[in-house]
């Protein structure tokens, strides 16, 4: 696995084990667990993987989830991880 | 001080509160009811004489030494049986007692060598002691009568021999077997003269026998009998230190027993609170590593991994390392750099490595090997508790009434901890034996082992401990068997009423289950039972739980299940972590995951971040840096470049052995810090010689959250502990770091951590030993956690619904293999490999069913190729019925068969911790080493050449 596979994968994974909650109330765990342990540059690829439309693969509370972390995300600091 | 060994009261202590007064010898004396008159005596220094009696073991009355005078009774009672009442006058010596002493003395010593001055156990020895101390000066009897002496002594096993002609039959090795070790492998064959002690079978010599060489008979063996090979060789000891071991969390207590800078023995410490005297073949006898010729001692660079290693000065290698790492940074950006924190080192060792990532490199990027296995325990448990470690003292195991087993196999991982937990499921002492519940793919030793049968077992499909967990929580809910006025009292009910709704449901009763798990239903809702209506109910977990796509789910699932039961806060119940490695309670609690500072506070958090700062002087980044699996990947995409490694092994112990290598070889700059050129410096740069344990100052913290010192015995032979390494390496880097001893740094953590706040190095070496956390509210420790309420105030239920392991068996790969460890050996072998215990354990081997080798037409002894998805390696096969049919097992401590080149990718959901336990492989008959395996011998012997530099003329 590639590392955006990888980070799609896992999105997918933790969206999977909040299952058994509702669509908003799972992307916001899911959301709240990414912002919490993935460092910039995976929230960075993921973000970027959603944004430019080839978010496909995603399912669709982690689609979701990854669009809630793109606004709570600090940008500057993703972007640049200087 | 010369040496003496720890002392002795011939009895075990008594736990009674009522005391009993009573005069020995004219001096007054008060003790818990139930203490023997022998040990009464001994605590006011009055030793009387005595040989069959030792205070790790029950009193035995069998050698007629230890007798008294009672006034007011007749005869001459054993002091060793005989317990205390109140207003007892005894006397320890009168004529009467010493002629009776003498002449039992003269009937032992008439079978027994008169070699003292040449003995190993001269000037160390209780018969001769005894002797001196009677009064014997000369034997009627002669020498010339049968007798013992001249038998062949038993040198198989490779730490301790067995003298027969030196044996008196006193039996304190056969009862530390049997009631310290538990083992029950030594025995008393034979009756009168003809008694002797025998390993087993009469073809059985101590290595070919039971015996797991915890040495529990050799510190119990009052003559040379049973000796260590080492103090024959070397002699008796002349000063000790008591240090901690560095093997697993169990965190054993030693007495180093030094002769100059020369290690003799390692003998347990009896006031240790976590061994309470007892020790296993890892930690009393594996540490000949230290002196090792692999040893690499001094600091080695080299360009480009294809090339030799090039020796260089200390200044040298830490200029060229901060060097590289600054020349990346600028090259690649801040965050292309990172470090890897050992679970073996120090807490002060690992606090300084994660402060030189996070203050030196500026950024996050720092990891440690707990990612790879108690990481999950670490999310589960804050989550539902508060708290990321396990609730119990190890004391507590005594107060047990049922005791469920999950994804740990003790008497292997943790033997010293699997003794104590034995001796409870024996029920002695008068008190019923605990019952056990074990929940495993593996039949492991303590489903069946001498006097200890498991209720029941739960032979569970490799991947399905979350259905099983909410199966038996279903049971517990729908029967009526929840606690609730605990639930109510310590817990958010809605939250329970969530989950009781979830667990309940058809979906997860037994019977729906059961072709997932492959448990029997009945079997199932009866150990669900047992274990929520049998009295207090503890579980102990090991990496069989954490190392699973679901990890961190299956730890949530236990934790729910001991609060749906009210199994906390209080002696006896709790949810117990069984830890790796020696340090990985510390290293977690050090602040070496890349999400949070020391004491488990998050990165994000401005309060915390600010103290670290203030203290520091410099910023911390406020977003989470890579955990391991992300730092390879991030290497493979070229983004991450350099990665300063303290004492761990990441390409043997990491999954999918192919794709770390891959990510070490994309970096520029690998720095290894360790004992040895192991497998992760075939692809490093830079080689920082480590120190082992016995070299160095610090503290280890074990699965018990008990923080414990580490004392160095011996100077480090390549000059410096590891604090100091990594403290010249950030100096390199213009940090101007100046600790000048670990106790320093142990000031910065608890300055800095609020759950380490009352720790000390002073307070340390007063108490022994204290259990975080120690602070204002709990000054001396919280041997329990959660007593009168959870950390984080209510207890959390939460829902944790079974998602199948993505890896699934197919026609391909029809078998499950999982993993784990063996007793002689350690992680990945680096330590034990180098030491005697390969006798026990020369390779790994595979574990297959009968009917599955017979399907493949392998039998045992069978060279075997096992292949996954990820890649294939050989090994030989062990047909055993340990294994359920469709499921192997092997180890991972041989770096020749590289069991993770097998492991995959798969990981926890919540943390990454690789799912070690479950991999779909398909296994054939082979005829010689993969592909891989060769190609990598070849690299090894490439990457470890170091190059001679010729001598000046």
């Amino acid at each position: 696995m590639n590392t955006l596979d990888h980070l799609v994968y896992m999105a997918n994974q933790i969206a999977r084990n909040f299952g058994t909650r509702d669509r908003d109330a799972a992307a916001e765990a899911v959301a709240g667990h990414i912002l919490r342990y993935w460092d910039p540059r995976m929230k960075r690829r993921i973000i970027a993987y959603v944004a430019d439309g080839a978010g496909s693969d995603l399912s669709d509370v982690a689609a979701l989830a990854v669009s809630m972390v793109a606004e709570k995300a600090q940008p500057d600091h993703a972007a640049t991880g200087a | 001080m010369t040496y003496q060994p720890q002392k002795d009261f011939g009895t075990p202590a008594s736990n009674a509160s009522d005391t009993v007064s009573l005069s020995i010898d004219g001096r007054e004396i008060s003790v818990p009811a139930g203490t023997s008159v022998m040990r009464a005596a001994a605590e006011l220094d009055n030793n009387i004489p005595k040989l069959c009696a030792t205070d790790n073991v029950k009193s035995f009355g069998s050698c007629r030494l230890c007798l008294i005078e009672i006034e007011g009774r007749k005869g001459t009672p054993a002091s060793c049986t005989t317990p205390v009442e109140d207003g007892m006058v005894v006397k320890t010596q009168t004529p009467h007692l010493q002629k009776l002493r003498k002449g039992v003395m003269e009937l032992y010593i008439s079978d027994h060598p008169l070699d003292c001055l040449t003995c190993s156990a001269n000037n160390d020895c209780e018969l001769q002691d005894q002797a001196a101390n009677v009064g014997l000066r000369d034997l009627r009897y002669g020498y010339e009568g049968a007798n013992h002496l001249g038998e062949a002594t038993d040198t198989s096993n490779p730490y301790f021999d067995f003298d027969p002609s030196k044996c008196i039959a006193c039996s304190r090795c056969v009862r530390a077997c049997d009631e310290v070790q538990g083992t029950f492998a030594l025995t008393m064959d034979g009756r009168g003269f003809a008694s002797k002690i025998s390993a087993g079978l009469p073809t059985d010599d101590f290595l070919s026998s039971e015996c797991v060489s915890c040495g529990a008979c050799v510190e119990a063996c009052p003559t040379a009998t049973l000796q260590e090979k080492a103090v024959t060789e070397i002699g008796k000891p002349d000063r000790t230190e008591i240090t901690t071991c560095a093997y697993c969390g169990v965190g054993c207590t030693f007495r180093a027993e030094m002769r100059g800078e020369q290690l003799v023995r390692m003998v347990p410490w009896k006031d240790g609170k976590a061994n309470r005297g007892h020790s296993c073949v890892k930690g009393r006898f594996a540490w000949g590593y230290a002196n090792h010729q692999d040893r690499i001692t001094k600091p080695m660079i080299r360009e480009s991994i294809d090339q030799p290693w090039r020796e260089v000065s200390w200044d040298e290698a830490l200029g060229h390392a901060a060097s590289e790492i600054k020349r990346i940074q600028k090259k690649y950006g801040r965050l292309s750099v990172g470090g890897i924190t050992s679970s073996r080192c120090t807490n002060e060792e690992t606090f300084l490595v994660q402060k030189l990532v996070r203050a030196g490199f500026g950024n996050n990027n720092v990891d440690t090997c707990a990612r790879v296995c108690h990481s999950p325990t670490g999310y589960g448990l804050n989550t539902t508790f508060g708290t990321s470690a396990g609730t119990q003292d190890f004391d507590s195991v005594e107060e047990s009434d049922v005791i469920l087993v999950i994804g740990a196999n003790p008497t292997d991982a943790h033997p010293v901890f699997a003794s104590r937990m034995k001796k409870r499921l024996r029920g002695i002492d008068g008190k019923p034996p605990a019952k056990l519940i074990v929940i495993d793919p593996r039949r492991i030793d303590l489903v069946k082992s001498p006097h200890i049968e498991a209720s029941h077992h739960l032979p569970l499909q490799p991947g399905t401990n979350v259905a099983v967990l909410t199966a038996m929580a279903h049971v517990i809910v729908t029967e009526g068997l929840a606690d609730e006025a605990f639930i109510r009292e310590r817990c958010d009910w809605d939250e329970y009423a969530e989950w009781a709704a979830f667990v309940a449901d058809d979906r997860h009763a037994p019977e729906t289950l059961e072709p997932v798990t492959r448990v029997p239903s009945e079997e199932l809702r009866a150990a669900a039972r047992l274990f929520a209506t049998g009295g207090n109910g503890a579980i102990y977990y090991g990496l069989g739980v954490t190392e699973h796509s679901q990890g961190s789910s299956t730890v949530m699932a236990i934790a729910n299940l001991a609060m749906a039961t009210g199994n906390i806060g209080r002696p006896g119940v709790g949810v117990n972590p069984l830890r790796g490695q020696n340090n990985v309670q510390g290293a977690c609690d050090m602040g070496s995951f890349p999400h949070e500072l020391s004491g488990y506070r998050h990165v994000s958090d401005a309060t915390t971040r600010a103290l670290f700062e203030d203290d520091w002087g410099v910023p911390i980044d406020s977003e989470p840096g890579l955990r391991i699996p992300n730092m390879l990947d991030a290497a493979v995409d070229g983004e991450f470049k350099a990665l300063y490694v303290q004492g761990e092994d990441i390409l043997q112990s990491d999954p999918n052995t192919k794709h770390v290598s891959a990510g070490l070889a994309a970096m520029e700059c690998v720095i290894v810090h360790d004992l040895f050129l192991n497998e992760t410096a075939n692809y490093a740069h830079i080689f920082l010689p480590g120190s082992t344990f016995l070299e160095k100052n610090g503290t280890f913290t074990n699965a018990e959250r008990r923080i414990q010192l580490v004392n160095k015995v011996m100077t480090p032979v390549n000059g410096m502990e590891d604090w100091e390494v990594t403290q010249a390496l950030a100096n390199a880097m213009g940090l101007g770091w100046r600790y000048s001893h670990p106790s320093e740094i142990m000031d910065e953590i608890a300055r800095l951590t609020p759950t380490f706040a009352g720790v000390n190095f002073a307070r340390l070496k007063e108490a022994g030993s204290l259990q975080w956390p120690v602070n204002e509210a709990a000054p001396d420790g919280s041997p329990i956690m959660h007593v009168d309420g959870f950390v984080r105030g209510k207890g959390q239920f939460v829902v944790t619904d079974y998602v199948p392991t993505d890896e699934k068996t197919g026609p391909r790969f029809p078998l499950l293999l999982t993993t784990g460890r063996i007793l002689s050996h350690y992680n990945v072998g680096a330590q034990t490999r180098r030491t005697e215990n390969t006798s026990w354990h020369p390779e790994d081997l595979l574990e297959m069913h009968p009917t599955d080798a017979e399907n493949r037409g392998l039998k045992d002894g069978d060279w075997t190729r096992l292949s996954s998805r990820s890649g294939e390696t050989t090994l030989r096969l062990t047909v055993t019925e340990r294994v359920a049919p469709g499921v192997v097992y092997t180890t991972f401590h041989h770096p020749a068969t590289q069991a993770n080149v097998v492991t995959t990718d798969f990981s926890d959901w919540a943390t990454n911790c690789p799912e070690y336990k479950v991999t779909a492989v398909q296994v054939a008959a082979s005829n010689g080493p993969t592909d891989w395996q060769e190609e990598y011998e070849e690299l090894s012997e490439q990457a470890r050449r170091i190059e001679t530099v010729e001598a000046a003329e």
